[in-house]
C-alpha cells in the first residue's frame, strides 16, 4: 500500500537530509532528521513523513492556517468592543459634567422649592419627608419630596416669584469647566491615537456624537416621577438642564478639538522621549499614518 | 533551533546560514554554499503576525511604564517640596537649613538626610531609565511636570478668578499667597539641584547598567549556543 502512494523521485538526488526543525503539515511530526529529494514531475524538494506518510512540499512554508484569519477577526472584533467601551465612557463623562453642572447651579432654587412646599405643608397639617430629621430644617430643604402635582400647581408661581431662573443662577460652580477640559482634553488625545484608520477631522466625529448623544437623552422626558417622588433639588434641576447641559457641552468643544488636533504629536513626542530608536519600529504607524518619516536617531 | 529551509536547487539546509537583507528590496536573502543559489528566506505568516502583535504589545506597555514612572517621579518631587517646606522652615516661615540636622530628633534628622538623598535618587534613576536621551533631558522633564504640580493650585486659582471675573460672580478659591509661591520656588530650586548632582552617581552607574546589559546577553547567546550545539 505505501509502496503505491510513494512518490516517484530521481535517482542519486537522495543526498541532503532536514537539519532544523519542520512540522509535518499532515500530523506535526518533527521532519527533522529526513532525507530530502526531488519528485519526478516537477523537480520540487520534497520531504516524506514517517509516521503518516504525507509528503511536504519544502521550497515554500505549509498551507496558511485558517486560525490567523480567525484570530484576526477576533482581535478585531475585540478591539471594536473597546473602542465602544470608550464610547460609552465618554457619553458617562459628558454626562456626569452635564448633570453636575446642572445640579449646582440649581441649587439655590431647589432651596427656595423646598421652603415653599415645607412651608405650604406646615400650613395644611400634611407630614413632609424631613419632618423627623432634624430641628432645623433650612438645611434640608433641596430634599424635600415635592409631589407632582403640587409641582404642576405652584411650580411657574414661584419661579416668577424668585425673579426667573437666571436670577437664582450659581454662576461659581463654572469651576467645574477646569477639570472638564482636562479630562476632556484627555480623551481627545485618546480617540486622535486609537482611531487611526480616520483623518483628524473624521476622528472628531465620535467624540461629538457622544456629546450629541449626551444633549439628545437630556432632552428626552424620562418618566421618573413615575415610580419615586422627585426631590426638589431633582426638580429645580430638571427646569436647568434644558439650559446648563448645551452650556456645559459647547463649553468643552474647544478643549476636545484640541486634543483631537494634537493627539497624535503627543503620542509621538511621548514615544520619541520614552524609547530608543530600536524599540520605537513598532510604533512606526503613528508617523507613517500621517504620511511622515520615523525620525532617524 | 532554527526553522529549515531547504535550497531548492540542491536540497542542502540552509536554516544555520544567516540571513542578510539585499540592498535593493531589503528581502532576507541566503547564498546557498552547495550551488550558490541566492534564495529568500520566507517566514510563515502565522509566526509574523503573532511577533509582531507581541512587540507592539511589549511596545506600548513600556511606553506605558515609563510614562507613569516619569508622573510618580514628578509626583514625589512635589511631595518632596512641601516636605522640605515643613522641615526647614519654622512656624514663622523662617528658613533654618540647619536645624533638622541637630534637632536631635530621630525622625527629623531622618529626613534632614533622606530628603537630599531621595533627591538625588530621582535624578540619578530618572537618568540610568532615559539612556537614550541626552543627560539633561530627563531631569527637564521630571522638573516641568514637578513645577507644573507645584504651581496648579496657584494657577487653577487665578485661572477661575479670571472667569469669575469674565462672569462677574464671585471666586470661592483659596489662591497660596505670592510668599507661599516664594517659598515653594526656593525649595523647587533646591530640590532640582540635588537632582541634577543625581546625574553624577549616573554617569558611574551607567557603565554598571550597561555592563549588566551585556552580561545578560551574553548569557542568553551562550545558552542558545549549547542548546544548538546539543541539538546538532
Amino acid at each position: 500500500m505505501m509502496a503505491e502512494n510513494e512518490t516517484p523521485v530521481k535517482d542519486g538526488m537522495m543526498s541532503e537530509h532536514i537539519r532544523a526543525d519542520r512540522a509535518c503539515i499532515g500530523c506535526g511530526f518533527n521532519l527533522y532528521g529526513q532525507s530530502v529529494t526531488k519528485e519526478e514531475h516537477y523537480g520540487l524538494a520534497i520531504a516524506r513523513c514517517p509516521e503518516c506518510g504525507e509528503v511536504a512540499a519544502l521550497q515554500t512554508y505549509p498551507t496558511m492556517s485558517h486560525w490567523v484569519n480567525r484570530f484576526r477577526a477576533l482581535l478585531a472584533g475585540f478591539w471594536v468592543i473597546v473602542l465602544l467601551i470608550a464610547f460609552v465612557i465618554q457619553v458617562l463623562i459628558v454626562a456626569a459634567f452635564a448633570d453636575s453642572v446642572s445640579r449646582d447651579v440649581s441649587d439655590p432654587l431647589a432651596k427656595k422649592i423646598g421652603e415653599v412646599y415645607y412651608n405650604w405643608a406646615e400650613e395644611n397639617g400634611t407630614t413632609t419627608s424631613i419632618a423627623g430629621w432634624a430641628t432645623t430644617p433650612e438645611a434640608y430643604y433641596q430634599w424635600v419630596q415635592i409631589p407632582s402635582d403640587w409641582a404642576d400647581e405652584h411650580l411657574d408661581a414661584i419661579v416668577a416669584d424668585y425673579g426667573g431662573l437666571w436670577s437664582t443662577f450659581d454662576r461659581s460652580n463654572m469651576i467645574y469647566v477646569i477639570p472638564a477640559w482636562m479630562v476632556v482634553f484627555l480623551a481627545g488625545v485618546f480617540w486622535s491615537i486609537v482611531l487611526l484608520g480616520a483623518t483628524r477631522k473624521r476622528a472628531t466625529i465620535v467624540p461629538l456624537a457622544a456629546s450629541a448623544l449626551v444633549l439628545v437623552l437630556t432632552y428626552i422626558e424620562f418618566p421618573s416621577s413615575m415610580f419615586i417622588v422627585p426631590q426638589a433639588s431633582d426638580v429645580a434641576k430638571e427646569l436647568y438642564a434644558h439650559i446648563m447641559a448645551p452650556i456645559a457641552i459647547i463649553v468643552q468643544l474647544p478643549a476636545l478639538f484640541i486634543g483631537v488636533f494634537f493627539g497624535r504629536k503627543i503620542a509621538r513626542w511621548i514615544i520619541l522621549l520614552t524609547l530608543p530608536p530600536r524599540s520605537r519600529v513598532s510604533l512606526s504607524i503613528l508617523w507613517t499614518r500621517d504620511g511622515l518619516d520615523l525620525p532617524r536617531p | 533551533m532554527p526553522r529549515s529551509h531547504i535550497c531548492p536547487s540542491c536540497l542542502t539546509e540552509l536554516a544555520r546560514i544567516r540571513a542578510i537583507p539585499d540592498e535593493h528590496y531589503g528581502l532576507p536573502i541566503v547564498v546557498c554554499p552547495g550551488c550558490q543559489l541566492a534564495c529568500v528566506r520566507t517566514k510563515h505568516p502565522d509566526q509574523q503576525f503573532w511577533r509582531v502583535f507581541r512587540r507592539t504589545w511589549v511596545t506600548i506597555r513600556l511606553v506605558i511604564a515609563k510614562v507613569i514612572l516619569v508622573i510618580l517621579m514628578s509626583l514625589l518631587m512635589w511631595g518632596l517640596v512641601y516636605w522640605s517646606a515643613d522641615l526647614y522652615t519654622d512656624y514663622r516661615g523662617n528658613f533654618h537649613f540647619i536645624d533638622p540636622f541637630v534637632s536631635g530628633h530621630f525622625e527629623t534628622t531622618l529626613g534632614a538626610w533622606g530628603l537630599p538623598l531621595a533627591a538625588i535618587a530621582i535624578g540619578c534613576s530618572i537618568r540610568l531609565v532615559f539612556l537614550h536621551l541626552r543627560a539633561w533631558v530627563p531631569i527637564l522633564m521630571v522638573l516641568v511636570l514637578t513645577a507644573f504640580f507645584t504651581t496648579l493650585d496657584f494657577t487653577v486659582g487665578h485661572l477661575f478668578n479670571a472667569i469669575a471675573q469674565i462672569g462677574s460672580f464671585r471666586s470661592q478659591i483659596d489662591i497660596p499667597s505670592a510668599s507661599e509661591m516664594i517659598l515653594r520656588g526656593q525649595f523647587f530650586a533646591m530640590l532640582a539641584g540635588l537632582a541634577i548632582i543625581g546625574l553624577v552617581p549616573a554617569v558611574l552607574l551607567r557603565r554598571s547598567v550597561e555592563r549588566s546589559g551585556a552580561k545578560r546577553f551574553r548569557k542568553i547567546r551562550k545558552k542558545l549556543r549549547k542548546r544548538r550545539s546539543h541539538d546538532d
